[in-house]
């Protein structure tokens, strides 16, 4: 009996390491070959920059390697591995080491060091990620068998049809361009316009093929949408659209700060391709999969999105008498109910209890199933947080009081401390959220059968989250501090 | 469409269009033929209430039809013939639905598993379209429901299909007949192929190599013509089809037709017997009427000449197979399986739908389908 025992297990364990050191590999070549590209595009020593990639590669390979089952997922955590590197070494531990030695790590430093962080996302994280994570996908059946090729390209095609109809109508009308900017010379109107719908449409195919089986409902695509989108400003606007223009890299922190406007924009588009894709892909689901008896819930439509409005509401509610002193003081959530920004009487106060119950909502709506923890669910808050604040007082605020939007880095560092107000009121939006969803389903979960049904609603355990957190909270606090 | 309403897809009234709101310039009457006299050109009527007092009449022609459809062929199994449902008409199939929701109710109650499993198991004999689809409806019907029913589990069901040859659909091509067993096999629906239903007992199935209890049996296994053609001195067929000519005239018998699953038809263009399906008997029925016009008119008749546009059926849920006839390439065929053969199936059907109320009250069940559970409701079942 030993040896049959025995004998499964080093089989196990040799193709395991066959397979390591074969991604290993991998890894490492394309992990060099990004450091070749790195010392191309800024003209740092070639060992150097090799030594880099092909560490970068190998440790990536050896410690994330079996978390990048997908393209998908190994982009994401491709990118949010290269991100930690440049916070720990050229950001962090970089200054502490240079000739002009100090204690700490200053944001001039970080300013100075912003090169190294394009050329990490762009020419290690990205490639390294994709290839390792499309190689495991093509030789995995089981994660082939969870993949629909049609309903990825359908939804993400009608998804970047639909976002970027959305959004080249929207900027057209200021003449503004986000996703063609880094083009030295814009050719005329008509063509930009269908220049942009083609990038945006292109965005689509490729978000619905990367993160299909990553993205689970509406919150989710739009944390999807703003890494993704944040990566093509990177790709797009600070390195392809440059190129194609013949005209010379520029990644440093001017370029990006003068690139700023552009970044909003191309968050704003994440968020609306991840919108439309999510809804797509409902409409996908209801109509193909849901609707098969065979997959029946116990509940009919409508329960549940009224539940989630309830709880949303009551947790919304509860972040804004939280988050009240901060986002009083900054005057955020008063101006959008068209009041003074001082309580002054009890009114007051309602309007904005009432305006955070439903931004609540919202987050029941787009977040149920993504957490079932308090950490995870502190996570979706910051997220949601963060979204609200792109959207609420860097877009439609100022949109709503001037009709005119303003994406300078002046006003996001003028409006920062409200990014902490948001940050505050997401979390704990999202630990309220999940105190009712817990009381419910204590006693619904008595039902095996609805047990089963929820579990495979919730987000499962091994998905890149994680990554997507620090990579989209990450930039996307940074970038303003970095660019302002 | 009667396994959509057997499946709680369809409202039953919802497919079916009365005479009356169709044929405007025809003399309608309901009543049971009971008997028709050849030689003095006359037809005996019985009029009566189903069950009640009889009203007899007779009714003399100058030309009469025979269309009489088919029913159940039990072949002498006395006991499947008592204890089976028949699946030939609509009062069948919301018979069979009500029938699955008491099994589902009566299940629901009983602690003696042996006893709820065969309430929980549904026989169906014969793999033909009928048999193929209905066991995939049921199948998806009886599934879906369980979600009412917290007490039964998924694996406690089972939809047996019976079916004599070695592989089901013998009307379609080997790969698409292979196809929907395997997409059937999947979704739950056991196959018992080369196997022979060869009795029937209260709660068993028995089968040429061995018995399934279960509460549930239907029959779809054998079709004869109307037991009416056995009263009429005619010529009829080893089925016991009327024998009809070229031009569907029934030989020796001037003003004398017949069309469909009672008449044994031969292409006058092949000499090869015509299969009995609606396809079929719709385009007798255009060939018969300008036939009688032209005998009226004294001009020479058409032989009836029908190449099939092919076959259609749909396995369980968005998943059909289609083998569609090559316009001008008769003896080719395409094939089509999955999403798209179902759209197809959708499609045509909806198309020969008489009606345009019909074609809408179709259309709005089949997208309520889309979003809400099938109804469980028992409707009231007509004896």
């Amino acid at each position: 009996m030993s040896v049959t025992q025995t004998i499964p297990a080093i089989d196990t364990e040799t193709t395991v390491n066959r397979l390591l050191k074969a991604e290993s590999v991998i890894g490492l070549a394309v992990g060099l070959a990004g450091g070749a590209l790195q010392s191309a595009a800024l003209g740092t020593a070639l060992t150097r920059s090799l030594l880099v990639g092909g560490l970068y590669g190998l440790a990536f390979t050896i410690l994330l390697g079996q978390r990048t089952r997908t393209a998908g997922a190994g982009l994401i955590w491709g990118l949010a591995s290269a991100l930690l590197m440049w916070l720990v070494f050229p950001a962090g531990l970089g200054p502490l080491f240079s000739r002009s030695f100090h204690s700490m790590a200053t944001l001039g430093d970080a300013r100075d060091q912003f090169p190294f962080l394009v050329s990490y996302l762009v020419c290690l994280g990205m490639p390294v990620g994709i290839v390792l994570g499309a190689r495991k996908a093509w030789r995995s059946s089981e994660s082939e068998s969870h993949f629909n090729w049609t309903r990825a390209a359908v939804a993400g095609g009608l998804a970047g049809v639909l976002g970027g109809a959305i959004f080249d109508r929207w900027m057209s009308a200021g003449e503004f361009f986000p996703l063609l900017s880094g083009v030295s010379q814009l050719p005329s109107r008509g063509t930009s316009l269908v220049l942009q719908f083609l990038i945006a449409v292109l965005m689509g195919v490729i978000f619905g093929v990367l993160f299909q089986r990553d993205v689970r409902g509406y919150g989710s695509c739009m944390g999807w949408g703003i890494g993704y989108s944040m990566l093509w400003w990177f790709l797009g606007p600070m390195t392809l659209l440059p190129l194609v223009s013949r005209t010379p890299l520029d990644w440093s922190s001017d370029a990006g700060s003068a690139m700023f406007g552009p970044l909003v924009g191309h968050i704003l588009y994440g968020l609306i391709l991840g919108v439309s894709y999510a809804t797509i892909d409902r409409i996908w689901i209801r109509l193909f999969i849901q609707s098969d008896p065979l997959n029946r819930e116990p509940h009919g439509p409508g329960l549940r999105v009224l539940q989630s409005l309830g709880w949303g509401a009551i947790a919304g509610f509860a972040g804004g008498i939280v988050s009240s002193p901060i986002m009083l003081k900054t005057g955020v959530l008063t101006k959008v109910a068209g009041l003074d920004t001082s309580f002054s009487n009890w009114h007051g106060l309602l309007v904005h209890l009432l305006v955070s119950a439903a931004i609540g909502m919202t987050f029941g709506l787009l977040f149920r199933n993504e957490f079932t923890n308090l950490s995870a669910g502190v996570a979706w808050g910051w997220l949601f947080g963060l979204i609200w604040w792109y959207l609420g007082p860097m877009t439609l605020l100022p949109l709503m009081l001037t009709g005119v939007c303003d994406w300078s880095t002046d006003a996001a560092s003028a409006l920062l401390p409200s990014l902490i107000g948001h940050l505050i009121f997401g979390a704990v939006t999202a630990c309220v959220f999940l105190l009712l969803q817990n009381r419910y389903l204590h006693w619904m979960l008595l039902d095996p059968r609805i047990a089963a049904r929820e579990k495979r609603r919730i987000r499962p355990l091994g998905t890149p989250a994680p990554a997507l957190w620090f990579l989209a909270l990450g930039l996307g606090v940074l970038l303003p501090i970095l660019l302002g | 469409m009667l396994a959509e309403v057997a499946g709680s897809s369809l409202e039953p009234s919802h497919i079916s269009t009365p005479l009356r709101t169709s044929l405007h310039r025809t003399e309608f009457i309901r009543a049971r033929v009971t008997g028709v006299d050849l030689e003095n050109r006359k037809v005996k009527l019985d009029a009566g209430a189903t069950g009640g007092e009889s009203c007899e009449s007779e009714l003399s022609y100058d030309h009469i039809v025979f269309a009489l459809g088919a029913v159940s062929n039990y072949l002498g199994l006395s006991n499947v013939q008592r204890l089976a449902f028949d699946f030939k008409s609509l009062i069948d199939a919301i018979r069979i639905r009500n029938h699955v929701i008491e099994m589902f109710e009566r299940a629901d109650r009983e602690r003696d598993p042996e006893a709820r499993q065969a309430l929980l198991t549904f026989v169906v004999a014969g793999g033909g379209f009928a048999g193929a689809e209905l066991a995939g409806a049921l199948n998806d019907f009886s599934r879906g429901i369980l979600a009412d029913y917290p007490n039964l589990r998924n694996g406690e069901v089972r939809v047996v299909l019976v079916h004599s040859r070695d592989r089901i659909l013998p009307e379609l091509s080997e790969s698409l007949a292979r196809y929907a067993q395997t997409r059937m096999e999947m979704r739950g629906v056991e196959f018992r192929l080369n196997t022979r239903l060869s009795d029937a007992r209260e709660g068993v199935v028995v089968l040429s190599d061995g018995e399934i209890p279960a509460e549930t049996l239907v029959w779809t296994a054998g079709t004869a013509p109307n037991p009416l053609t056995k009263t009429l001195s005619l010529e009829k067929d080893k089925r016991g089809a009327l024998i009809v000519d070229e031009d569907l005239s029934v030989p020796g018998y001037a003003g004398v037709w017949a069309r469909g699953d009672c008449a044994a038809v031969m292409d006058a263009k092949t000499d090869k017997p015509c299969p009995p399906t609606a396809q079929f008997a719709l385009r007798e029925a255009a060939t018969l009427a300008k036939n009688i016009r032209a005998s009226l008119e004294g001009r020479p008749t058409k032989g009836f000449h029908f190449d099939s546009l092919g076959a259609l059926c749909v396995v369980g849920h968005q998943t059909a197979c289609a083998e569609l006839t090559i316009p001008f390439a008769r003896s080719k065929s395409m094939r089509f399986s999955g999403l798209l053969a179902w759209f197809m199936w959708r499609g045509i059907y909806l198309g020969k739908l008489p009606s345009l109320e019909r074609k809408i009250r179709v259309l709005v069940d089949w997208t309520v389908e889309l979003f809400f559970p099938k109804d469980i409701v028992q409707t009231i079942e007509l004896r």
